[in-house]
């Protein structure tokens, strides 16, 4: 205000860039949550992940087997996205501090 | 457009019975998964390392893991694994518990953190065992901040429930189809 900003620059320049950096954890486990919610698309057939492992498991008979590596493939996915979140937020945490 | 609503009327008992059921399998998946949680959350943070990974990695696999693939994974491995089948109640149940289990144990594990050393300290020096202290200390304290957590656990519990339909339980959303 006092160096004679408008009130959306002082949104766009200052407020934003710093509650974007502090959202990062917030909006890292969103993340996972989203990719984790499509499997949900596998009950309207959606050929996704999940979906395909169905017709896999119903084509060969090995369920457990099937549904057992699915899981490890869902974990593959996303513990390395929250890994890659975390790791970014480390790094850009600073520039959140006011 | 061409909507009859009167089938929802005419169905009721269906519905309340559904109602009853989520509320049932929601109400007994948190009875079981909050001891357990705090049991997994000890184990991670205080046990012998070997213990503590193994804690770990429980509660890494089902947090990552979509709670309908759990669902299904339960459905099919439980009864290879027990030899027998033990109702598709029981299955839901065993699957959200794992899942619910996974969350908890990080919300207790961030409330403890949250707590100062020295009330342990303190309760040590008392003359308590590490597990009184633990119990009569830190514990209530640190439940007391994560009941805001809790609460939103069990709000997506209930809407979670919603997946068990797909093995056949009956709950709301599976009698409505």
């Amino acid at each position: 205000m006092t160096l004679g900003m408008s009130q959306w620059q002082i949104l766009s320049r200052i407020l934003l860039p710093q509650a974007m950096v502090r959202m990062l954890p917030a909006y890292g486990s969103f993340l996972t949550m989203i990719i984790k919610d499509t499997a949900i698309a596998s009950v309207v057939a959606t050929p996704e992940m999940l979906r395909n492992a169905e017709v896999v498991a119903q084509q060969t008979y090995r369920s457990v087997e099937v549904y057992t590596i699915t899981m490890l493939l869902y974990f593959c996915t996303l513990f390395p996205t929250t890994r890659v979140v975390e790791l970014i937020y480390r790094r850009v945490a600073h520039l959140g501090r006011s | 457009m061409n909507l009859d609503w009167t089938v929802v009327w005419d169905n009721r008992a269906l519905f309340l019975s559904g109602v009853g059921v989520t509320f049932t399998l929601a109400v007994v998946t948190m009875a079981i998964s909050i001891p357990a949680g705090i049991a997994v959350m000890l184990v991670r943070q205080y046990a012998p390392r070997p213990f503590a990974l193994v804690a770990t990695c429980f509660v890494e696999l089902f947090r990552n893991v979509p709670l309908l693939l759990l669902v299904f994974w339960a459905y099919y491995a439980i009864p290879r694994m027990m030899g027998m089948s033990i109702g598709n109640v029981a299955t839901g149940v065993i699957a959200l518990v794992l899942n619910v289990t996974a969350y908890n144990s990080e919300n207790f594990r961030a409330g403890v953190n949250s707590i100062r050393k020295g009330q342990l300290e303190a309760g040590l020096s008392l003359g308590m065992s590490w597990w009184e202290a633990m119990r009569k200390i830190v514990l209530p304290q640190a439940t007391r901040r994560i009941i805001p957590v809790l609460a939103s656990t069990w709000v997506s519990l209930f809407k979670a429930t919603s997946l068990v339909s797909t093995i056949g339980v009956g709950a709301a959303r599976a009698i409505s189809r």
